[in-house]
């Protein structure tokens, strides 16, 4: 009915802090309560345009009954709300678009579950001479792990050296690997001479790898792992598989 | 009424939507924080810096925003009981605060004075910061003096000097960090060398040496 209608709009030009949504549904709740007050007095004897009209004069002042109804649309709430839905989607966005950044995550997790053996980073399995080890050791918030041992490893002039392959990971797979674990161990001989030293791996902030291998002095079964830096130090010897565990 | 009732509800689902909205948003920056994703605070970058330098947690002392240089760069001077370190650190918007690259120091009492030297270029300026940073144990000296040459440019001259008599105290070390900030015509021919002299409180001359480089950073 027209007169409901342009009572329900002169009522939601004053509701201003309610959404579209918001007024139809007003819009839809006053028309109703309208028409059952119309009809009630319709049933007790009204024709059906003094009913109507006397539905809209009960109801008051459509700008005031507005005013009031404003000001029960609090506007923080409706600020707070789009911005929040704003952020939550430019967030959502976000962490779609960086996917990529949890391979460091992946990384960190195969370097303490199935390292890679390759020469390259990630890539290789274990070749049939190297010994498979799984000495760990926890050097502040990362782990140095010695996970393999090639004691007759032959380098290009056919001499026998020992290759020892490490790699560095966080305990947090969310956080970065100490790069000094991969660039500042040295190898020692049992008299605690340098054999080699570690100058940097290859890998991204997940986990850090490197092999390094090195000839072992005469009658020598097995070499000491020495590193000290920024306030750590570790020292631990590492024998050559099917050997006595210390010397 | 009900009409009251009803708006009462409005008011409940619009605060409810907005607070439901909000934890929802506040919980995946908190995922996001946890998994490394994003750097919304500097101190974030710092905390990645040391993990990946393997050093302990150290204590920030001194943070440098030098705009002049850089709008979105910092350097923070900071230390633990074992080292002193100087992050620099980047914002972008995708990446949010991450490190650059830090020199770390060791600090640990064997020697009297330990200092080092990081130079920051930026390729589409013709500005350059050295930075002299570093960590003094002898309580004897009260005092440095650190001095800056181009020797592309006069090696017999001084490019800049500067006196530091005020030290940050911490992890019982004293601490300090100075950044000459220096142009160049050709930044590309500079030859830096950075020297150090050490004095007592009563002003006599302890000892003077070439600072040693610790590293160089370009920052795009």
């Amino acid at each position: 009915m027209e007169l409901f209608e342009t009572f329900c709009q002169q009522v939601c030009r004053e509701v201003r802090h309610a959404t579209p949504e918001e007024r139809d549904s007003i819009r839809r709740e006053l028309r109703d309560h309208l028409e059952d007050r119309a009809e009630a007095l319709q049933s007790s004897g009204s024709d059906e345009e003094a009913a109507a009209q006397a539905a809209v004069e009960a109801m008051g002042d459509p700008a005031e009954i507005g005013r009031a109804m404003n000001r029960q649309y609090p506007l923080g709430w409706l600020i707070l709300s789009r911005l929040s839905g704003a952020l939550l989607l430019l967030l959502c966005l976000y962490i779609l678009f960086t996917l990529p950044l949890f391979g460091s995550a992946y990384n960190n997790l195969r370097c303490r579950i199935s390292p890679s053996y390759g020469g390259r980073f990630m890539s290789g399995a274990a070749p049939e001479s190297v010994c498979l080890t799984d000495y760990r050791w926890t050097v502040g918030g990362s782990v140095l792990r010695v996970y393999g041992l090639e004691p007759t490893h032959m380098d290009a002039n056919g001499d026998s050296r020992v290759r020892v392959y490490l790699c560095a990971y966080n305990r947090n797979p969310f956080r970065c690997a100490s790069e000094s674990l991969v660039r500042d161990v040295v190898f020692l001989d049992e008299s605690g001479n340098e054999l080699e030293r570690l100058y940097g791996g290859s890998g991204n902030t997940g986990a850090w790898y490197t092999t390094i291998s090195f000839p072992l002095p005469e009658g020598e079964n097995g070499f000491t792992l020495y590193y000290d830096s920024h306030g750590y130090q570790l020292e631990e010897y590492i024998p050559l598989p099917g050997e006595e565990a210390a010397p | 009424m009900s009409d009251h009732k009803s708006v009462k509800k409005t008011e409940l689902s619009r605060r409810k939507k907005a607070l439901r909205r909000t934890a929802a948003a506040l919980a995946l920056v908190f995922f996001m924080v946890l998994t490394n994703l994003y750097g919304f605070l500097p101190i974030q970058a710092l905390r990645n810096q040391e993990d990946r330098s393997g050093v302990r947690r150290t204590e920030t002392l001194r943070r440098d925003y030098l705009p002049q240089v850089h709008p979105f760069t910092l350097f923070y001077l900071s230390c633990n009981e074992d080292v002193v370190m100087l992050t620099s650190m980047r914002w972008n918007l995708l990446g949010g605060w991450y490190p650059v690259y830090a020199p770390v120091l060791d600090c640990d009492g064997s020697e009297p004075v330990v200092i080092g030297e990081y130079s920051v270029t930026y390729s589409d300026l013709d500005r350059y910061i050295v930075y002299v940073f570093g960590c003094v144990s002898d309580p004897d000296i009260a005092s440095l003096q650190l001095s800056v040459t181009d020797l592309a440019r006069d090696p017999n001259g001084i490019s800049d000097t500067c006196q530091v008599t005020e030290f940050l105290e911490a992890e019982g070390h004293r601490v300090f960090a100075h950044p000459f900030l220096l142009s160049f015509e050709d930044a590309r021919e500079r030859r830096i060398k950075v020297h150090a002299d050490t004095y007592r409180q009563d002003g006599g001359w302890i000892r003077g040496f070439e600072v040693p480089w610790s590293g160089s950073t370009s920052m795009g």
